[in-house]
C-alpha cells in the first residue's frame, strides 16, 4: 500500500466512495432558524378564516391556521384534535382535543372554542361549509340564519365536542380539514405554525414568526415575510414563490360555462366550445407539466382511485361549428392565478366557437362570484377527496341538470420556485404549500 | 513516521458498504484504512437520538419515549433493560443527549421531547432512574445544558466554543462541539472550514467519525475527519440510511464505535472495532 501505485489506486477508491455518498444523501439536518421570504400573486386583507380558492389565499391560512384535522391521503388524522370516537351508530362523533393545546396568544384551547369556531364555519360561504351543514343536525336552518339553535354541536366538557349529523357519513370529520374550519380563539387569535406579527397584512406584506407552541412542534424556520410579488411570483429578495410546475398534477385548468346566460344557454354552443379547444396544444404550448384530462378532478386525487384514468386520450380538435353561434358577445372572467398565455389562447378558441370573448382577469376568489358568461379557473379541491371535490365543483358551478357546463381543459402542476439550500417545502394532495417543515441549509 | 488507521468492521453495516482498504495522503500524511464486517448488529426499538458508553461496555441508547442499555454477548447486542421517558413536548426533529464518564455505571439524560434531564444508575444489571435536574449538568458550563425549546439546539457553554447554540457538545478532555451549521469546533483548535453530520464521535486526539454534512434524506455515510491535519475527511463510506448517533469507546489503539441508523421506517444499532496502527 505504500508503493505510488497503490496509493493512487486507493485514493481513487476513497474518491468513489465519497462520490456514492453524495449521492445517498444524508444527515445534517433539518436545522433550526433562519428566515424566508414568499412572494405570492393575491395577498388576502386579513387572516380570519375563510374560503381559499387562490394559492396566496391558502398559503396564508396553512401558515397562520390549524384546524381540528387535517387529511392525509384522505383520511382524516389529529391536528388540534387528538382522537375521535363514534356513537350512536355513527350518528354522533365525540372529538376530543388535546389538553396541552394553545393559541398564539397563548389562551388554551377548548371545547368552547371549536364550537364557536364551527359555528362561524357552518356559516362560511364556501362548498365545504355547505356539505358539513347538510350533514350536521340542525345545521341547515343554521346555516341559512332561521335561527341560531344548532343541536348538532355540543360541548360535552372543556375537551370534548360532539357533533351529531343526520345520516352516518364518513365525511363528517374530512369536512373539518376545509381552511374555512380553521379553529380561533375568542380575540381571533390561530394555532398554526407561524404567528402574524400584526393584525391583518400591511401594504402588501406580512412577517410572521415561528410558533413554538404548534401542535406539530415548532417549525424549522425562525421567521417567514410574505410580499406581493409579480404575476410571476417573482420579485427581489423571494425566496420561494408558488407557481405552476413543476409538481405534482394537484389542479385542473376548468372553463366553465353558465347554460343560463343567453350566449350559452344552448347546448349546441357549449358543445361547439368543447369541441374546438385543443387541450394537447394548450398543453404542449403553454402548460410545460401539465397533462390532458377526462375529469375535472385534479389526477393527483384520481390516482388514488382504483380504476381512475386521469389523462385523456390524445385526439385531434374537432372543427368548430360556427354556425352555432354568430360572434356572441360575453365575458370570460379569468382567474388571476391562470397564465395569461393560456387565457388568450382559450379566448381564442372562444372566438373559433363563434363567441366574442371578452377577459376580465380577477381574484381566485372573485372568479366564482363575478356576474360572467364563463369562467377560466385553476381549481383545487378545498378538501383533497375526491367524493368531496366532485362535491364542491357541483356546488360552485351547477349545471343545473344541463350538459357541457364543465369542461376539463388541462391538469395543471402546482409547484414552487425556490433557490438552492430549501428543503422539506411540501406540496400536499390539496395543491398547498406548506413550509412548517421547511429549512435551510446553512 | 505515518499514521495509520485500521477499520475492521465484521458484520455488514449494509447493502451501500463498501469494503475498503485505503490509504491516503492528508496534508502531507499518510492515512491508511480498512473495513471489515462489523462486531455487532440489532434492531432498536425506536430512533437512537443518542448513544454512549458507560461501565462494563454497556451500551445506553437515548430513543424518543425510553433509555435503554445494552450489553455485548458474543457477538450479539442484547437489551438488558428499557425504562420508558416522558415525551411532552411535540418537536419536528427529535434530539436527545447522554452525558456519562466512560465506566461510570450512571450517566445523565436529555431529550428536547420533555423538558429537564434524568440521571439513571445501571444497578444489578437494571436501570434505575436516580436523580431530576432542570439542567443536563456539563462540565464547564454554569448553566448547564439544555434544549433550545422545541428545537436540536442545545444552549450549554463549550469551553473555548462559546455559549452556543450547538448542534452536539462534549465536555471530555478535549472539549468539542458542533455548530447547527456542522462547523466542528475544538477547544484550543476553533472551528473547522467545512461541515460534518451531527452524529459525530472523538477517536482518538485529533480524529472523529462523523455522519455526513449532505441534507438529510434517504441515506447517509460515516467519514474519518481528521488525522494529522484536523479538517479533512479523510475516508468515507456510504451507510444503508441515516446515522442519527456515533459513540466511541477508546482503549489505546483499538476504538469500538456504536452507531444508530435510522433505516426505512425501522432502527438499529451497530456495533463496529476500529483499530489504529503505528508502524
Amino acid at each position: 500500500m505504500n508503493s505510488p501505485r497503490a496509493s493512487a489506486t486507493v485514493a481513487a477508491l476513497v474518491v468513489i466512495a465519497i462520490a456514492i455518498a453524495a449521492v445517498v444523501g444524508a444527515a445534517l439536518g433539518p436545522v433550526y432558524g433562519g428566515r424566508m421570504t414568499v412572494g405570492i400573486v393575491e395577498m388576502p386583507a386579513r387572516f380570519d378564516p375563510a374560503p381559499a380558492h387562490g394559492a396566496g389565499a391558502r398559503f396564508l391560512s396553512a401558515l397562520v391556521h390549524e384546524r381540528l384535522v387535517v387529511l392525509r391521503n384522505e383520511l382524516p388524522e389529529p391536528a388540534l384534535a387528538e382522537s375521535w370516537a363514534s356513537a350512536a351508530d355513527g350518528r354522533e362523533w365525540a372529538i376530543r382535543l388535546r389538553p396541552d393545546s394553545v393559541f398564539h396568544d397563548g389562551a388554551p384551547i377548548t371545547a368552547a372554542d371549536a364550537a364557536r369556531s364551527l359555528r362561524r364555519y357552518l356559516r362560511s360561504p364556501s362548498a365545504a361549509a355547505a356539505g358539513w351543514a347538510a350533514r350536521v343536525d340542525g345545521g341547515r336552518a343554521y346555516r341559512d340564519r332561521a335561527t341560531d339553535a344548532l343541536p348538532g354541536l355540543v360541548v360535552a366538557d372543556a375537551l370534548t365536542l360532539v357533533v351529531r349529523v343526520r345520516d352516518p357519513s364518513g365525511s363528517t370529520l374530512s369536512l373539518l380539514a376545509a381552511a374555512d374550519a380553521a379553529i380561533t380563539s375568542a380575540r381571533g387569535a390561530g394555532a398554526g405554525p407561524f404567528v402574524p406579527t400584526t393584525a391583518s397584512p400591511i401594504r402588501g406584506t406580512l412577517a410572521a414568526v415561528a410558533f413554538p407552541a404548534h401542535v406539530r412542534g415548532r417549525p424549522f424556520l425562525d421567521a417567514i415575510a410574505v410580499q406581493l410579488a409579480g404575476s410571476s411570483g417573482s420579485g427581489n429578495g423571494v425566496d420561494l414563490a408558488p407557481a405552476i410546475g413543476p409538481g405534482p398534477l394537484a389542479a385542473t385548468l376548468l372553463l366553465i360555462l353558465d347554460p343560463d346566460h343567453p350566449s350559452l344557454a344552448r347546448l349546441e354552443v357549449r358543445r361547439a366550445v368543447d369541441a374546438t379547444i385543443d387541450r394537447e396544444d394548450l398543453v404542449r404550448n403553454f402548460l410545460p407539466g401539465g397533462a390532458t384530462i377526462l375529469s375535472p378532478i385534479p389526477p393527483l386525487l384520481l390516482s388514488a382511485m382504483p380504476g381512475a384514468a386521469p389523462a385523456r386520450p390524445a385526439r385531434s380538435p374537432r372543427p368548430a361549428s360556427r354556425s352555432a353561434a354568430a360572434q356572441i358577445s360575453m365575458v370570460l372572467a379569468v382567474s388571476s392565478d391562470v397564465p395569461a398565455l393560456v387565457s388568450q389562447r382559450v379566448v381564442a378558441y372562444l372566438g373559433a366557437a363563434g363567441l366574442d370573448a371578452t377577459a376580465i382577469q380577477v381574484s381566485p376568489d372573485n372568479v366564482w362570484t363575478l356576474r360572467a358568461a364563463a369562467r377560466l379557473v385553476a381549481w383545487t379541491p378545498a378538501i383533497p377527496e375526491p367524493l368531496l371535490a366532485r362535491e364542491e365543483l357541483a356546488w360552485l358551478a351547477p349545471s343545473r341538470g344541463s350538459e357541457a357546463v364543465v369542461l376539463p381543459l388541462a391538469a395543471l402542476p402546482i409547484g414552487h420556485r425556490s433557490r438552492m439550500g430549501l428543503h422539506g417545502v411540501a406540496v400536499d394532495r390539496g395543491g398547498h404549500i406548506r413550509l412548517e417543515d421547511a429549512w435551510i441549509m446553512p | 513516521m505515518r499514521p495509520t488507521i485500521c477499520f475492521r468492521v465484521r458484520a455488514p453495516l449494509g447493502a451501500a458498504l463498501l469494503a475498503v482498504i485505503a490509504s491516503a495522503d492528508a496534508a502531507g500524511d499518510s492515512i491508511r484504512l480498512a473495513m471489515g464486517t462489523a462486531v455487532a448488529a440489532t434492531p432498536a426499538p425506536g430512533r437512537v437520538l443518542d448513544l454512549a458508553f458507560v461501565g462494563e461496555g454497556r451500551i445506553a441508547v437515548l430513543l424518543t419515549d425510553s433509555v435503554a442499555v445494552y450489553e455485548q454477548d458474543s457477538g450479539t447486542l442484547r437489551r438488558i433493560d428499557q425504562l420508558p421517558m416522558e415525551a411532552t413536548l411535540a418537536v419536528r426533529a427529535p434530539a436527545g443527549m447522554i452525558v456519562s464518564d466512560a465506566g461510570d455505571s450512571s450517566f445523565w439524560v436529555s431529550a428536547n421531547v420533555a423538558p429537564g434531564a434524568v440521571l439513571f444508575t445501571i444497578e444489578g444489571g437494571r436501570l434505575k432512574e436516580t436523580q431530576r435536574s432542570a439542567a443536563l449538568p456539563f462540565r464547564g458550563s454554569p448553566q448547564g445544558a439544555r434544549f433550545r425549546p422545541g428545537t436540536n439546539l442545545i444552549d450549554v457553554t463549550v469551553p473555548g466554543l462559546g455559549n452556543g447554540p450547538h448542534l452536539r457538545a462534549t465536555a471530555g478532555e478535549t472539549p468539542w462541539a458542533i455548530a447547527p451549521d456542522g462547523r466542528l469546533g475544538v477547544e484550543g483548535a476553533g472551528w473547522s472550514a467545512h461541515s460534518v453530520g451531527s452524529a459525530a464521535a472523538l477517536l482518538w486526539p485529533g480524529v472523529w467519525i462523523v455522519s455526513s454534512a449532505q441534507p438529510a434524506g434517504a441515506g447517509d455515510s460515516l467519514s474519518i475527519h481528521g488525522g494529522a491535519a484536523r479538517g479533512t475527511i479523510v475516508a468515507t463510506f456510504p451507510a444503508p440510511a441515516a446515522v442519527t448517533a456515533v459513540a466511541a469507546l477508546v482503549s489505546s489503539d483499538r476504538a469500538t464505535v456504536a452507531t444508530g441508523i435510522a433505516e426505512g421506517g425501522g432502527h438499529r444499532i451497530v456495533v463496529m472495532e476500529i483499530a489504529r496502527e503505528q508502524p
